[in-house]
């Protein structure tokens, strides 16, 4: 039984993992030095801890608050609850990829979010807006039945929904 | 726009705004220091335990743990209020109560080292009832609070700091009563305000007895403070403060992991970082204090209160640092927003074996008025009274007065709220919506809905002293110096619009210092709503003094007399003569800066005020509670940042505001002192789904606070709500609710529909009075 | 997070072959949503080794529509399956359980095969480690359902998972499934109790007065407060039984034709007649005593168990046609090879009696104990007032002080060891010192004399030092600690042995002892009881009784049938705490226990206490829902799901998850959903009930799928979620729509059905008002 596990481990184990976190390539090698992915990383953790970009936060560090929401090849999805080592090929982007690097323009959507203070605290506001992003992406033109749809695995507790949802309709406004 | 102002009142993005949306804004947690060690604390299993060995060598044996601490380790620090409470201690008070402290390379190997402690307890009977602690067998926490009842007091509040309501003869004000009626209403949800960025502290000890912390919350300088006395006065503290991921008051009592943090510093050398989790926040952080009052009212036909007399029970927790100044300035706004002559309300402070309560948006004055307000409407009910009116009409006015927090008579100089009240009824209907007591406003299948008012006021808006200073610099810009952190509020953008606006220079000429309280001068920090009356007032004297500074250069230059000075966007001229101009750099020379001075001294002469109506919908069938709709009214003086204060007032929903009376709660085991719901899928909160409509009314009647006529009521928005769902809920039921949240099974015990449905009904029958 | 080792497998095969080596110590990862939070949280004891990511298998995520069904891969996200068209179109019942699943983010990542397979949301259950240390509650391996006692408004309101194995039943000899009778007695059902009763033993009025009770120390209720008075409640049942005898000892229904003798009316002879009878075999009892009963009628003294009780257990046995032949001793009256070959087997379970030698001196002075008790009456004029030894420790030893007590004499126990090696009861020497009977421990007689009318005992002082080879404390003697003492009597109860010589001697004894206390010998010769165990207790010896009637059945029919198939029943779900002291068994003072010989000592406990103790059983179980929206769902399709090792319709993958039993092997993955395309006139509807959306798991949740043709219902499923602790089919509902019409007032009807046969606990009454609101508005809305 040992030795089958042992085998296991070689035959299951990478010595690294390629992704690509808002279109720059990063090959990280697995290991528990500093600057590695262990295996119990979450993609949160890789994210602020390895790749220093703390714009994406963590809050519960259990899938209910969605303040550490990244776009996954497109998608929404939760990097606390998401292992790095199951992330090999994966396209990350996070709310410091929004920003046009070239031009240096914001996205539609965080110039909207200035516009309608729709934040207080901040902290939850980078999950918010990425999956605003994720809904008009899919949606360029989504009710504001929809929006709220979209929100709703995001936790807001100064409650600056209210602006954040007018944000959002502002944005795809301007993507018309 | 007539008011000529360039900044305030108009809708100008925050100073921060950009960091905030590209992800760029440092909150503490994300901050990192070369060389840091990451600390983690290894909790009690039981309510109530004495430590009797704890045997570390194995945690320690472990690599890369670099220092394990417990009670034996540590200096004498303690806190609370008096200072009874132990840093570490020998005896643990709640589940979860810290028992050793590790610092290690990694979070995940001080995770680990915490397994390898191991700890033998002696374990003690545990209370988590308020009024079975009172009782003479049981367990008692502290020797030093024989009974469980805390002292009471506050001695930073003076000599004669308010502790109870009593004045007048409350026998006569009875005698005087058209109706007299009792009741017991609780608010024991004991909810969590719940922060999205946990607490935290990051620490680094300088031997001797240096200390530099960086913490996350709106009141850095007061660290500081506080942090000198709980560690014996013999520390050199300079406290570094920042972006703050939400605090809603609580985060102003970290404390205990700021000083976890300096130990684990003290022992290593090494910065120390030291987060709690979600799990810990939730279950060994503060939260509001549980409230339960029983209270006789007497009122007059004429919506008079006549005497009001009764036991307000505050179950404190473990310890208490603040809620004896919580109940100080909950006892002063009582009586602003219930005019009565005749009062005897007793307040008894309990501790208990769960986790400690703490500073809560609606600090004292929430947790009264949620039990307070609901006894009051007991006599409005029996004498067929509209809730609005007769709240209205006993909101403090000119020329009333009411003692505050330092136990001394106050004489009210503000406004008259009662036009923003009526214009917030108007916008939300009540007289079209309001049918009568315990009668739903309609009723559509299994749907009633009913309506409720509540009302709050708060003379904290200049409460306590703040200092600044501004200076002014000679390429025409200008720095603000006070040491405050932004928490959400938008507040230190306003500040620096009303600097802006006194200095007449671009926003963006103007700038804050960092939050160091090495570099600024005392600053209580943006608690209550005092930020736009007291914060404002001491920044807007620093300009003033600033600009007389500078008008003196100026005028020297200019060869006019300094009151024919003015200034706009960095240039100096002569009023009667605006040719005559000169940049600042011309009047104060390439070698000089200019620095004003302003302070501001407590006053307690104004309060705020906010009255809230609510709609609810219940469903008869499945018990469901759902808030339609909310209408906030208040009167700001000024609005200083309409989109910031229309951000607060929503605010009323969250942070422990409106929806501790309808999901939010902790649930706390009360066998086993377990917190079950410490995590953000059990513990309720308000999600984008289900958003009531809001509609904030607020006038703008100029007020005599500081040069904007402003006052602040940010805070104060989440404090009517509660108990006018309540009230809301008890209309649409057509029955009394005594207790929140009124969750479903509250709501169909009430309809009798459930096992214990009729006893419910009986008790409120009977704690109603008469019918 | 902790670490551990992690496998991205590209097959099903290669995810099996990992998960097989790990032996459950790995965990698949389906989409990781409820795994990464057990990992963080540390609720579980044991911390998984690996991760066998599920997400590089190829091939698992799709949605596709074969001719009968709808196939969906268990790797299909769920947000794949609430925004498919063609399942919103064909079974939109499956869309919209998916669609109300979490958050968003969530249904990007959460995968239909995680969402079946999650894990429980119990807040007990899930209790983060770093809050002081996680709860091991009973589906941990504790002994608490922490929700029973605690905070269970999330709980189950029609009962617990139960538990594969009950700590009271496996500590009763026979295997009694107390909570499983308990259960029925909290009904007040007590026919229904009886019955699980006797299934297990057939003589509890006796042994609810004589059994040292093996069952209440294992009781877990005692880590809460006290254990249940299992034995108290027992005797009760064994009463009722007795006063209703013509129903529990009922003739058989047929006669077989077979027949058995049976040597020795003791515990085992009885209790394999009454099973044997009951089967249908003619039995006839051989007793060499003139009263039937064996040790119980014979040698335990009255005051523990009446006379008239086992005359009345006899009574009941003889009236289901058990012949009793009292007065007959085997090997004197009649020959062993005469019963074998009457009969078609003969159990011998003539028990034991033979006193063992203590090979001193002067033993023939000694009486001897059971010979004492037997005869009592007959010494009652010369036994008075006098001084009388009793060397032993055992019960019979404590039996005899308490009678000679009792009797007007003045006992002394001698006994080598000390009071915590005495074999006896605890509670029987604990009544003998309350009594007065005074105790020489560490005293062991060497050798009796006559000295003026009396008998001189010497004896030696020993002190305990070591084990032998029983494992108990080796008594030694204390060099020069020799004494005498002065007796008008000695009684010797030293311990018994079975009187073997009743074996004709050609017929070899097997002394193996079997683990069931009975065995065959040759021929049609079983053995079972004391006579071949040596002494025990009263339901050891039934329960070796009733293992020789199942080899003796199983012999004779030649393996054809079990019996214990006989009554399969639903275990009744009453897990309702009630916050109540264990019952106080009133026990007469001391000073007046001695003064009566024959009346019992412990008096009656009446049917209320009873019912009050009975509540107190914790019929131990988890009271944690299945969390998953899609399983009831999917149940209300009736779909299939099929994993590497079976296919199987969902709900009885679901019915199967008792606590300590999953829904999948730890080395088994789900595959794929299948689900039948609905007839048509399919009516679907999925209400999920919570405090607040999203993020919330169910309160209550309904999954309702109707066929309506014609106008009246033709078929209908529909599935309670988060009620009980796996979705649960609300047949009764079910079956009255059938044949009708749907209206209003036949969908409340089928409502207040669905929840009629909830058990609410403390706090989670609101879920049966809630439950049947959703039930109503899912058929007519």
């Amino acid at each position: 039984m040992e030795k089958k596990r042992k085998e296991g481990v070689r035959s299951g184990k990478k010595k690294k993992i390629k992704l690509s976190v808002n279109g720059i390539g990063y090959e990280l090698e697995i290991g528990d030095k500093p600057g590695e992915v262990d295996y119990g990383h979450t993609l949160a953790h890789t994210l602020r801890e390895t790749l220093n970009l703390t714009g994406t936060k963590v809050a519960c560090d259990h899938g209910a608050c969605g303040c550490c929401t990244v776009l996954m090849d497109g998608k929404a999805v939760l990097s606390c609850m998401t292992l790095t080592v199951e992330c090999d090929g994966k396209n990350i982007t996070t709310i410091e990829g929004l920003k046009d690097n070239k031009t240096g323009a914001l996205d539609p959507i965080q110039q909207a979010f200035i516009e309608h203070s729709a934040f207080q605290c901040g902290y939850c506001t980078p999950g918010i807006i990425m999956s605003a992003k994720a809904l008009l992406m899919e949606n360029p033109s989504p009710s504001k039945e929809e929006i709220k749809e979209a929100l709703s695995g995001n936790f807001c507790r100064c409650i600056s929904n209210y602006q954040a949802i007018d944000a959002v309709i502002t944005a795809s406004n301007r993507g018309r | 726009m007539g008011d000529g102002y360039r900044f305030v009142g108009k809708p100008i993005p925050r100073n921060d705004a950009g960091d905030i949306v590209t992800g760029k804004t440092k909150f503490l947690i994300d901050r990192k220091m070369v060389d840091m060690l990451y600390g983690k604390v290894k909790r009690s299993p039981y309510p109530h335990a004495i430590i009797k060995k704890v045997d570390k060598k194995k945690a320690f044996k472990l690599k890369g743990v670099k220092a394990v601490l417990t009670w034996e380790d540590v200096p004498d620090w303690k806190g609370g209020t008096p200072r009874y409470t132990r840093v570490l201690d020998r005896k643990v008070r709640f589940v979860g109560d810290a028992v050793a402290l590790v610092a290690a390379e990694t979070e995940e190997i001080a995770e680990e080292a915490l397994d390898l402690i191991d700890v033998e307890y002696e374990i003690l009977p545990a209370v988590f009832d308020m009024e079975e602690a009172l009782k003479p067998d049981a367990p008692q926490l502290y020797e030093e609070f024989p009974g469980n009842i805390v002292t009471p007091g506050v001695p930073f509040f003076g000599p004669k700091s308010l502790k109870e309501v009593v004045m007048g003869d409350v026998e006569k004000g009875f005698a005087e009563a058209d109706v007299i009626t009792e009741g017991t209403f609780g608010y024991e949800g004991i909810p969590n305000p719940m922060p999205p960025e946990p607490p935290g502290a990051i620490a680094l000890w300088e031997e001797p007895n240096k200390l530099t912390l960086w913490v996350s919350n709106q009141s850095p300088y007061m660290d500081k403070i506080l942090l000198w006395h709980i560690m014996g006065r013999k520390v050199e503290i300079r406290t570094f403060g920042g972006p703050c991921g939400g605090s809603y008051g609580s985060k102003q009592m970290s404390w205990i992991t700021q000083c976890h943090a300096a130990l684990l510093s003290r022992a290593t050398g090494r910065p120390v970082k030291l987060y709690m989790t979600k799990e810990e926040h939730l279950a060994a952080f503060v939260m509001r204090p549980a409230s339960r009052m029983k209270a006789r009212v007497g009122m007059k036909k004429d919506g008079t209160v006549t005497a009001i007399k009764g036991t307000w029970l505050i179950d404190t927790g473990y310890y208490s640092m603040t809620t004896q100044s919580q109940i100080a300035v909950g006892c002063g706004e009582v009586q602003i927003a219930v005019h009565c002559d005749n009062w005897d309300l007793r307040p008894v402070i309990v501790c208990t074996n769960r986790n400690a309560s703490g500073i809560v948006r609606g600090f004292g004055g929430q947790e009264l008025k949620c039990s307070l307000l609901p006894l009051i409407s007991l006599a409005m009910e029996k004498l067929g009274l509209d809730p609005y009116e007769v709240l209205k009409k006993n909101f403090v006015k000119p020329g009333q007065g009411y003692f505050w927090r330092d136990g001394i008579w106050y004489v009210y100089r503000g406004i008259d709220y009662s036009k923003a009240m009526d214009e917030g009824a108007k916008a939300f209907g009540w007289k079209d919506k309001w049918k009568g007591w315990l009668i739903p406003t309609s009723i559509n299948g299994t749907k009633r809905r009913g309506v409720g008012v509540g009302v709050h006021g708060n003379a904290d808006i200049g409460e306590d002293a703040s200092e600044a200073h501004v200076r002014l610099f000679r390429d025409g810009t200008a720095m603000l110096f006070s040491c405050l952190s932004e928490h959400g509020t938008g507040q230190t953008t306003n500040f620096l619009k009303m600097v802006a606006e006194t200095l007449k220079l671009p926003l963006n000429r103007v700038s804050l210092s960092p939050p160091d309280s090495m570099v600024n001068p005392y600053e209580f920090g943006p608690a209550g709503s005092r930020g736009t009356y007291s914060i404002a007032s001491a920044a807007i004297r620093a300009a003033e003094d600033a600009l007389k500074r500078l008008f003196e250069l100026g005028a020297q230059k200019l060869g006019v007399s300094p009151s024919d000075m003015d200034t706009e966007d960095g240039m100096l001229f002569s009023k009667h003569d605006p040719e005559k101009r000169i940049p600042w750099i011309a009047a104060m020379g390439p070698d000089r800066t200019v620095t004003g001075y302003g302070r501001f001294e407590p006053d307690y002469t104004l309060t705020n005020c906010m009255m809230t109506f609510v709609e609810v919908e219940v469903d008869v069938e499945t018990g469901k509670v759902d808030l339609i709709s909310v209408v906030n009214t208040s009167d700001a003086g000024k609005i200083v940042d309409p989109k910031g204060l229309e951000g607060q007032l929503n605010g009323c929903l969250g942070s422990a505001g409106i929806d501790t009376a309808i999901f939010e709660e902790t649930v706390l085991d009360r066998r086993t002192g377990h917190i079950l719901n410490a995590n953000m899928i059990d513990y309720k909160w308000r999600t984008f789904s289900e958003l009531p409509e809001i509609k904030n009314v607020i006038l703008e009647t100029p007020m005599e606070s500081h040069r904007f006529h402003a006052v602040g009521i940010g805070e104060i928005a989440t404090s009517p709500g509660p108990s006018a769902v309540l009230m809301a809920v008890s209309n649409a039921l057509g029955t009394w609710i005594h207790e929140y949240p009124i969750t479903p099974d509250k709501v169909l015990k009430a309809l009798g529909k459930i096992k214990g449905g009729q006893k419910e009904k009986d008790r409120a029958l009977e704690l109603g009075g008469a019918r | 997070m902790k670490s551990f080792s992690h496998y991205n497998p590209k097959s099903v095969e290669e995810a099996v072959q990992v998960l097989s080596t790990y032996d459950g110590k790995a965990k698949p990862n389906a989409g990781g949503t409820d795994l990464l939070g057990i990992l963080k949280e540390k609720s579980l004891p044991e911390y998984p080794e690996a991760i066998v990511n599920l997400k590089t298998i190829e091939g698992l995520s799709y949605i596709k529509e074969e001719e009968d069904f709808i196939a969906i891969g268990s790797l299909t996200k769920l947000s794949e399956i609430a925004g498919s068209q063609m399942v919103r179109e064909k079974i939109s019942l499956l869309a919209d359980a998916a669609k109300e699943v979490a958050t968003p983010q969530i249904r990007n990542m959460a995968t239909v095969g995680g969402n079946l397979a999650q894990d429980v949301r119990c807040w007990y259950y899930r209790y983060p480690h770093h809050l002081g240390g996680r709860i091991v509650c009973l589906r941990k391996g504790g002994t608490l359902c922490n929700a029973l006692s605690g905070d269970n408004r999330y709980h189950s309101i029609f009962g617990v998972a139960p538990m594969e194995k009950y700590p009271c039943a496996e500590g009763c000899p026979a295997k009694t499934d107390i909570p499983f009778y308990m259960s029925y007695i909290k009904e007040g059902k007590i026919d229904e109790a009886g019955e699980i009763m006797m299934k297990y033993n057939p003589i509890p009025a006796i042994t609810g007065r004589v059994c040292p009770i093996f069952c209440e120390p294992k009781c877990n209720r005692k880590s809460f407060d006290e254990p249940l008075a299992i034995r108290c409640v027992e005797r009760y049942l064994g009463d009722q039984l007795l006063e209703n005898k013509e129903k529990f000892y009922r003739k058989p229904c047929k006669e077989n034709g077979r027949s058995v003798a049976i040597v020795g009316s003791g515990p085992a002879g009885l209790t394999a007649a009454y099973y044997l009878r009951k089967k249908g075999y003619s039995v006839v009892v051989y007793e060499k005593l003139k009263n039937a009963g064996g040790m119980l009628y014979n040698t335990i003294p009255s005051y523990r168990l009446p006379k008239p009780v086992v005359k009345r257990q006899i009574e009941a046995l003889e009236e289901m046609g058990i012949k009793f032949k009292t007065g007959v001793e085997v090997g004197v009256d009649i020959r062993l090879e005469e019963l074998s070959d009457r009969y078609n087997a003969v159990f011998l379970a003539a028990g034991a009696w033979k006193e063992r030698k203590m090979g001193i001196e002067g033993e023939g002075f000694a009486i001897s104990g059971l010979s004492f008790l037997m005869s009592k009456e007959e010494l009652a004029g010369d036994i008075k007032g006098k001084k009388v030894a009793v060397i032993g420790g055992g019960n019979v030893a404590v039996d005899v002080a308490r009678t000679l007590l009792r009797m007007g004499a003045t006992p002394s126990v001698l006994y080598r060891r000390t009071k915590g090696e005495m074999p006896a009861f605890e509670e029987e020497t604990r009544k003998a010192l309350e009594e007065g009977v005074e105790f020489s421990f560490l005293t062991l007689p060497k050798a009796i004399k006559k000295v003026d009318g009396k008998l001189e005992l010497s004896c030696v002082k020993m002190r305990l030092s070591g084990k032998d080879e029983s494992g108990r404390p080796r008594p030694v003697p204390v060099k020069g600690s020799e004494f005498t003492m002065l007796f008008d009597f000695v009684i010797k109860a030293t311990g018994e042995e079975p009187e073997w010589e009743i074996i004709p001697g050609e017929i070899k004894r097997d002394i193996r002892k079997e683990p069931s206390g009975a065995y065959k010998l040759e021929g049609n010769l079983f053995i079972g009881g004391d006579f071949a165990n040596g002494p025990s207790t009263v339901i050891e010896a039934s329960a070796s009784g009733r293992a020789a009637f199942t080899l003796i059945d199983k012999w004779i029919r030649g393996d054809r049938e079990d019996f214990i198939d006989e009554m399969v029943k639903q275990r009744p779900n009453t897990s309702i705490f009630v916050d109540i002291p264990r019952v106080s068994i009133p026990e007469i003072p001391p000073s007046e226990r001695i003064k009566v010989l024959e009346g019992e000592e412990t008096p009656d406990v009446g049917w209320n206490e009873i019912k009050k103790e009975a509540e107190r059983c914790f019929n131990c179980g988890c009271l944690a829902v299945n969390p998953s929206d899609m399983a009831v769902a999917l149940i209300a399709l009736d779909g299939e799901i099929v994993t590497t090792k079976k296919r199987v319709r969902a709900e009885e993958l679901f019915t199967d998850s008792g606590l300590g039993k999953v829904l999948l092997d730890p080395d088994e993955i789900i595959k794929e959903i299948r689900i039948p395309k609905p007839k048509a006139g399919s009516h679907q509807r999925f209400l999920k009930f919570t405090l607040r959306k999203p993020v919330d798991f169910a309160i209550a949740s309904v999954a309702t799928s109707l066929v309506i043709k014609d106008g009246l219902c033709v078929d209908a499923r529909i599935v309670l979620g988060s009620l009980a602790p796996v979705p649960l089919r609300a047949k009764k509902a079910e079956e009255l729509l059938i044949g009708k019409p749907i209206d209003e007032s036949i969908a409340s009807v089928a409502a207040s059905l669905a929840l009629s046969d909830a058990k609410p606990l403390g706090m989670n009454a609101y879920k049966v008002e809630i439950g049947k609101t959703l039930v109503k508005r899912s058929i007519f809305a």
